[in-house]
């Protein structure tokens, strides 16, 4: 397998990592969270300054430590869970919508002015570099070997977090949030907190987003402030609606559609005699247009989200008919799994 | 219509809501003032008024989707003023909305599962660890046999947002059954609905009270109040102005008067 | 009914079935109004009272029905065309703009008209001289009976032939009610046909030239209001005991 795959397919693992926890939020609550890349971020950072040891001045930063590479992505993904908390508790109790929305894009500016200005926190702009082929020498990699290494790692992550999401779909909690996505004053009529729920959710999105951080880290051996820009919130949210917002497999979809092979695909245009930044921007201009496209023409995305149906019970008794029988109704399916296009 | 018999046994005794001088302003408007009513067990309290009484406004001061300015509300034994609405549906006090709430995006079948909410279930950790079931084999039967009585068990799999507006209404009653509340206070249900098929919300309301509820419910359409309620009481300008038997409260003088205006005194 | 004679009635609706979608909320209702006059609409909460204003000043989509203003068939039309028509539609809430100044409400108002703006803004300052003494200030900080007075005298900037009034009193206070009728009585002078929709049935019987009692979206009872308000079955249409 050539290097450039290896390295797009761990970066697409990484992006759907992203993307799921990203699904909980938007897709299942439907909350649009703009400080999600910031989870992720806190993810990478927390990662690289517990594994890659002491600063060495010019630099600066906290702790510098040489933890473990998996220690570390997992204390990393809970101090993106804990800066969530704090977010949620804020932004869940009162608001939604675009106000919440505005909150949480404040909130993830904080943490980016924070980043790039605070020096002792991150080293400002140079920010936090040298994590080398983590868990490379444990396995005894070599420098060829080490990128499938890693690439199967990411994967397996992927693997892990999808399922675990999929199953958490299917349980009573998945269907709690969701209802509060759909109406939430009813979901509370029913006997539910809607705040802590929701609230849940937020957590564990913002974990899930740091722990994609924290691969995101040992990917690009660094991170900084200029590795974190909104066209990356946009391309994780990208991936959700088109691929499927609320359906697992639709976010792995999107996330291939939309991360790999739009970012890529440009890679291949041929470059422009004066103007070599070209390409980058017609990368950009090509998501908006394609995000356009969907909300316009297929907002439920490639995949939507699927109906679980009951299968047991047989089609019905028949019973009286139903209230306003004669009026517009579909024709039930039982023991269809396809997706409606509604 | 034929009271049912309350159950067999020691009934607890008072009334299952009581409303003490419920007030709520809105800035300079007073939307309730000094509300005071009671809604006994296993019975249907009819709660009726002209436009802007105030009868919405005092619904979600009991239910808890609005805090109350002053005043008292008593369900049970319990005061439940100011608790959260979940709080207080989880006590057993459930209400409809004037248009119906459904879920859209989710089967028929998952809106009448999650209408009962289980705490021990309903844990992320459960969730993601132990195997997403949203039900058991026993929960599952016994939806699908209410869906069956209200004639919905062929749209169980069809998403809720799809239901024509009567069908929505059906879902609503199969919620609250599920739900298994003490009292339901339904606002509204006839909206929308064609008023030929009012003996089939009827038979749903009764349905109710034979399981053991005690329903409030406010309503526009006078026949129907009528016919399904034992006990009326009458709002205007926010405040409570008669309460009683509906032939008692048709004749009432301050009934009518708010009903249809008084004409004012002075011809300027 | 008032006998045939003369000119065209300001507006005659005929066979009006309209709804939000889903069943119709009025069904078959015809109405007559007068230029000059005042005909009220009214009857118990829930029959379709606010629809039926809502569907003669094509807000709302009808499923049938014809509507005439002074002969011309209007049928169909959306509000911004059945404005130049002749009709001006008052609804209950959102009827001013609350940024903008009194002046430049009537302005708005009149927006359609190819000129005359201002003189007709001075006979309608006339009118209502409180407004008058308002110009300036913005609509929102007006008090209710004052912003009743200025949807009003936005509506009548196009020189309607029907003015059409959707619960003009609604949330104000008694003292403001009577203020409101005085306002209409005065418009009535100016030769308008006047349709009103309000809550106080008595005090809108005593106003009203002619009268029609929904229920249930239909048309049940029609009359003067002087004969309404001594008619018994009205009280009984309220309270349920007729069907």
């Amino acid at each position: 397998m050539s290097q450039y795959l290896v390295s797009v397919l761990t970066e697409g693992s990484i992006f759907t990592v992203m993307a799921l926890g990203l699904n909980v939020i938007w897709g299942w609550g439907g909350d649009f969270d703009l400080a999600f890349y910031g989870y992720v971020a806190l993810g990478a950072y927390m990662t690289l300054v517990l594994t890659i040891g002491r600063a060495v001045p010019p630099a600066e930063f906290i702790l510098g430590l040489q933890l473990p590479y998996p220690l570390a992505v997992l204390l990393g993904a809970l101090a993106a869970g804990l800066m969530g908390l704090v977010v949620g508790l804020i932004a869940l109790r009162h608001l939604r919508g675009i106000y919440f929305s505005i909150v949480t894009l404040g909130a993830v500016y904080v943490l980016y002015v924070l980043a790039g200005q605070y020096v002792p926190l991150f080293d400002g702009y140079n920010g936090v570099s040298g994590l080398f082929d983590p868990m490379g020498s444990t396995f005894g990699l070599t420098y060829q070997t080490y990128q499938y290494f890693f690439l199967g790692l990411c994967i397996a992550v992927a693997v892990v977090v999808f399922l675990l999401l999929e199953r958490l779909s299917g349980s009573r909690f998945g269907l709690a949030l969701r209802s509060t996505r759909e109406d939430e004053r009813a979901t509370a009529a029913f006997g539910r907190n809607i705040y802590w729920l929701k609230l849940r959710g937020y957590v564990l999105g913002a974990v899930v987003g740091g722990l994609a951080g924290g691969l995101f880290a040992g990917y690009l051996t660094a991170f900084n402030p200029s590795a974190w820009s909104p066209i990356e919130t946009i391309v994780v949210y990208a991936s959700i609606l088109v691929g499927g917002k609320g359906n697992g497999r639709g976010v792995v979809l999107g996330v291939f559609l939309i991360a790999v092979l739009l970012q890529e695909s440009t890679r291949f245009l041929p470059q422009v005699p004066n103007n070599p930044e070209l390409v980058l921007a017609l990368r950009e201009m090509v998501i908006g247009l394609v995000l356009i496209a969907f909300i316009r023409l297929r907002p439920q995305g490639l995949l939507p989200e699927r109906r679980h149906l009951d299968r047991e019970g047989g089609p019905g008794t028949g019973g009286p008919p139903p209230l306003g029988a004669g009026a517009s109704h579909a024709a039930p399916q039982v023991g269809s799994a396809e997706p409606d296009a509604s | 219509m034929s009271v049912p018999a309350p159950p067999a046994g020691a009934a607890p005794p008072g009334p299952a809501l009581q409303v003490e001088q419920l007030t709520k302003h809105f800035g300079g408007v007073n939307a309730v003032t000094d509300c005071s009513f009671a809604a006994p067990r296993h019975r249907v309290t009819g709660l009726i008024g002209p436009n802007g009484a105030g009868k919405s406004t005092a619904i979600d001061c009991i239910s808890g989707f609005k805090r109350p300015d002053a005043g008292m509300v008593l369900f049970g034994d319990r005061a439940i003023t100011g608790l959260p609405p979940h709080r207080i549906a989880r006590l057993g006090l459930v209400r409809t909305f004037q248009t119906p709430r459904e879920w859209p995006q989710l089967t028929v079948m998952e809106n009448l599962i999650l209408s009962r909410y289980q705490p021990r279930r309903e844990g992320l950790w459960r969730g993601m660890l132990r195997g997403g079931h949203v039900a058991d084999q026993a929960e599952l039967a016994q939806v699908r046999e209410v869906l069956d009585q209200f004639g919905l068990l062929g749209l169980r799999n069809e998403r809720a947002g799809n239901l024509s507006g009567g069908q929505k209404r059906l879902v609503e009653f199969a919620r609250i059954r599920i739900a298994e509340p003490e009292l339901v206070i339904l606002d509204e249900p006839m909206g929308g609905v064609n008023p030929v098929l009012g003996e089939r919300m009827a038979a749903a309301i009764e349905t109710l009270v034979a399981h053991g509820a005690a329903v409030v419910l406010v309503e526009h359409n006078l026949p129907f109040i009528e016919r399904v309620t034992q006990h009326v009481v009458v709002m205007a300008h926010g405040a409570v102005i008669a309460a009683g038997p509906f032939e008692a409260i048709r004749s009432d003088r301050a009934v009518i008067d708010a009903y249809l205006g008084t004409q004012r005194t002075d011809d300027a | 009914m008032t006998p045939d004679s003369g000119p065209a009635p300001a507006l005659v609706v005929t066979g009006m079935t309209a709804g939000y979608g889903g069943a119709p909320i009025v069904t078959d209702v015809s109405v007559t109004a007068r230029r000059g006059a005042i005909t009220a609409i009214v009857g118990p909460n829930g029959g379709g009272k606010s629809t039926l204003l809502k569907a003669i000043a094509g807000v709302i989509r009808t499923t049938s029905g014809r509507v005439w203003v002074e002969g011309r068939d209007v049928t169909g039309q959306p509000a911004e065309r059945v404005v130049r028509q002749g009709i001006a539609y008052v609804p209950q809430v959102a009827n001013v703009f609350p940024e903008l100044s009194v002046r430049e409400n009537l302005e708005m108002g009149g927006y359609i008209r190819r000129s005359g703006v201002r003189e007709r803004m001075d006979q309608l300052f006339e009118l209502f001289p409180d407004l008058h003494r308002a110009t300036r200030r913005a609509a929102n900080t007006l008090s209710g009976g004052q912003r009743t007075m200025l949807a009003m005298a936005r509506g009548l900037m196009v020189d309607p032939v029907v003015l059409i009034l959707d619960e003009p009193s609604a949330g104000l206070s008694p003292q403001f009610q009577g203020l409101v009728w005085d306002q209409i009585e005065q418009v009535k002078t100016t030769d308008v046909a006047v349709v009103i929709v309000e809550q106080n049935t008595r005090e809108t019987l005593r106003h009203a030239q002619w009268a029609y009692v929904l229920t249930l979206g239909q048309n049940r009872l029609e009359g003067t209001g002087r004969d309404l308000l001594a008619d018994d079955q009205v009280v009984a249409l309220y309270v349920g005991r007729l069907t």
